[in-house]
C-alpha cells in the first residue's frame, strides 16, 4: 500500500503492531503500525502513510510519511513527506519539508551566515 | 547590474542608499542617498532629501535635492525643497518651489 | 516616457519592484505587488503579494507577506498569508508561520513554524484575519487554495502568547529536547 517507501528496510513494524517503551536499533526499520515511547536507532527510520509514532526519535536519518509527535534528533536528514503530519522538535544538518506536509515545532539546522551580518546580531 | 525599481503600489518608508540606479513610481519616504542615477516616474512620489549624482524627476519631489551632476525638472513635474546641483534642467510646465543652488 | 536624452539615464516601464544587489534600504517596505531583493532591506516588509529574497538579497526584518521564497538570507520572522518556501542555498533564522512551508534540501532554517491551518493557533494574528472570525470550520481537505484560508482562532489572551503559541504545550517537550543538548528553548526568540 505503501508505494513510495523503498524496499530496502530491513525491519518492518506492520500495521497491526504497537510498540510501547523504548526501541533500539542498528538497522533500518519501517513503521506501518505504532510506536510510543523512544526510538534510538543507528539507521534509516521511514514512518509509513499508516505508521504513527508518538515518541522522541534519535536517529541517523527519517523519512516520514505518517504521524509523527515527539522530537526528532537525526545526525543526517529528516524529511517531512506530503500528507505527513510532525508535531515536535526536530534537529538535523539538513530538514526537508515537502509542500503539503503539516509540521507545528521547532527546526534547529546549522544556519552559517556570512561574517558581518552574523557578528551584527551577536550581543 | 539590475536597476532598483520601486513600483507604484509600493511604499518605502525609511531610507535608500547605495551605488545603482534608482526608478521611482512608487512613494518613497525618509531619505535617499545614491551615487548613480534617480528617475522619479510621474507617479512617483518621493518625500526625502535626496542625494545623488542625477536626478530627473517626472513626478513629485519634497525634500532638498543634491545632486552632484544634474538636477532635471520635467514638465509636469512638482518640486518643492531646494535644489543643488552644477546643472539644473527646469522644463516648461514644471512647477517647483524653493532655492536653486548651482554653486556646486 | 522616460527621458532618454543622457546615456546614463534609466528607462523601464516594469511593474515589478526590484531593491537591487547595490541597493540598501533601511526601514519599512509595504505595497501590493511583488518585490524582488537582490540587495539588503533591514526593518520591515508588509506585502500583499510575493516577496523573492533572491541568492545575493540579505534581508534583516520582520516579513509578511502572502507568499515568501527565499534564496539568500533572512534574519527575522516571517508570516505568510499563503506559503514560505525555502529554497536550496537559503539561510533563514526567525519564527515562520504560515499554511504551506516548503524547505528544500539545501536549505538552512532556525526557528519555530507554526502552521495556520484549519484552526491551529494563528500567530501573531493580524487585524485583517482578527475581522472575520467565524468560529470553528472543518478543515480545509487540503492547504492547496488561498481561499481556504484558515479558520481564525479563538483569541488569545495577550500578544505574548499569540506571538508564540507553541509554547503553552511546550514545557515537557522542552524538557526532553533538552537533554538532546540543545543550548537554548526552542521558542526563544532568535533576534535582539
Amino acid at each position: 500500500m505503501v508505494s513510495s517507501v523503498p524496499h530496502s528496510a530491513a525491519c518492518i513494524l506492520g500495521q497491526q503492531i504497537t510498540v510501547r517503551g523504548t526501541l533500539t536499533g542498528e538497522e533500518d526499520l519501517l513503521v506501518e503500525g505504532r510506536v510510543e515511547g523512544s526510538v534510538s536507532l543507528a539507521g534509516h527510520l521511514i514512518v509509513a502513510e499508516s505508521g504513527v509514532v508518538e515518541a522522541d526519535l534519535d536517529v541517523q536519518s527519517i523519512e516520514v510519511h505518517g504521524e509523527v509527535r515527539g522530537d526528532i534528533v537525526a545526525s543526517q536528514s529528516i524529511t517531512i513527506d506530503k500528507g505527513a503530519q510532525v508535531t515536535g522538535n526536530v534537529r538535523a544538518p539538513r530538514v526537508i519539508i515537502h509542500d503539503g506536509a503539516q509540521f507545528q515545532g521547532a527546526v534547529e539546522m546549522d544556519v552559517e551566515l556570512p561574517e558581518g551580518l552574523a557578528r551584527g546580531l551577536t550581543r | 547590474m539590475a536597476n532598483t525599481v520601486i513600483g507604484s503600489t509600493i511604499v518605502i518608508d525609511g531610507e535608500i542608499t547605495g551605488d545603482e540606479d534608482l526608478v521611482v513610481q512608487g512613494t518613497v519616504k525618509g531619505r535617499v542617498s545614491l551615487r548613480e542615477n534617480i528617475l522619479v516616474e510621474e507617479s512617483g512620489v518621493l518625500e526625502a532629501n535626496v542625494e545623488t549624482a542625477t536626478i530627473t524627476i517626472h513626478g513629485t519631489v519634497t525634500g532638498d535635492i543634491q545632486a552632484s551632476e544634474r538636477a532635471e525638472l520635467k514638465s509636469n513635474c512638482r518640486v518643492v525643497g531646494d535644489i543643488r546641483a552644477p546643472r539644473i534642467l527646469i522644463a516648461d510646465g514644471a512647477s517647483f518651489k524653493g532655492n536653486v543652488d548651482m554653486d556646486g | 516616457m522616460a527621458s532618454r536624452q543622457s546615456g546614463s539615464i534609466i528607462t523601464t516601464t516594469e511593474a515589478l519592484t526590484i531593491i537591487g544587489q547595490g541597493i540598501h534600504v533601511h526601514g519599512q517596505i509595504h505595497g501590493e505587488e511583488d518585490l524582488r531583493i537582490e540587495g539588503r532591506v533591514e526593518g520591515s516588509i508588509s506585502l500583499t503579494e510575493t516577496v523573492h529574497v533572491a541568492e545575493s538579497g540579505v534581508v534583516v526584518a520582520t516579513v509578511d507577506a502572502r507568499d515568501v521564497v527565499v534564496s539568500g538570507i533572512v534574519v527575522g520572522n516571517v508570516s505568510a498569508t499563503n506559503s514560505v518556501s525555502l529554497e536550496p542555498g537559503a539561510k533563514l533564522i526567525g519564527d515562520i508561520s504560515t499554511p504551506r512551508l516548503i524547505i528544500a534540501d539545501g536549505a538552512a532554517f532556525r526557528g519555530n513554524v507554526a502552521m495556520t491551518e484549519g484552526g491551529a493557533p494563528v500567530p501573531r494574528a493580524r487585524a485583517t484575519a482578527g475581522a472575520r472570525s467565524t468560529g470553528s470550520r472543518p478543515r480545509p481537505a487540503a492547504a492547496s487554495s488561498a481561499s481556504a484560508r484558515p479558520a481564525v482562532a479563538p483569541p488569545r489572551p495577550g500578544p505574548a502568547s499569540a506571538r508564540h503559541p507553541l509554547r503553552v504545550r511546550e514545557s515537557a517537550r522542552l524538557r526532553a529536547w533538552r537533554r538532546f543538548g540543545r543550548r537554548r528553548p526552542p521558542a526563544a526568540p532568535m533576534m535582539r
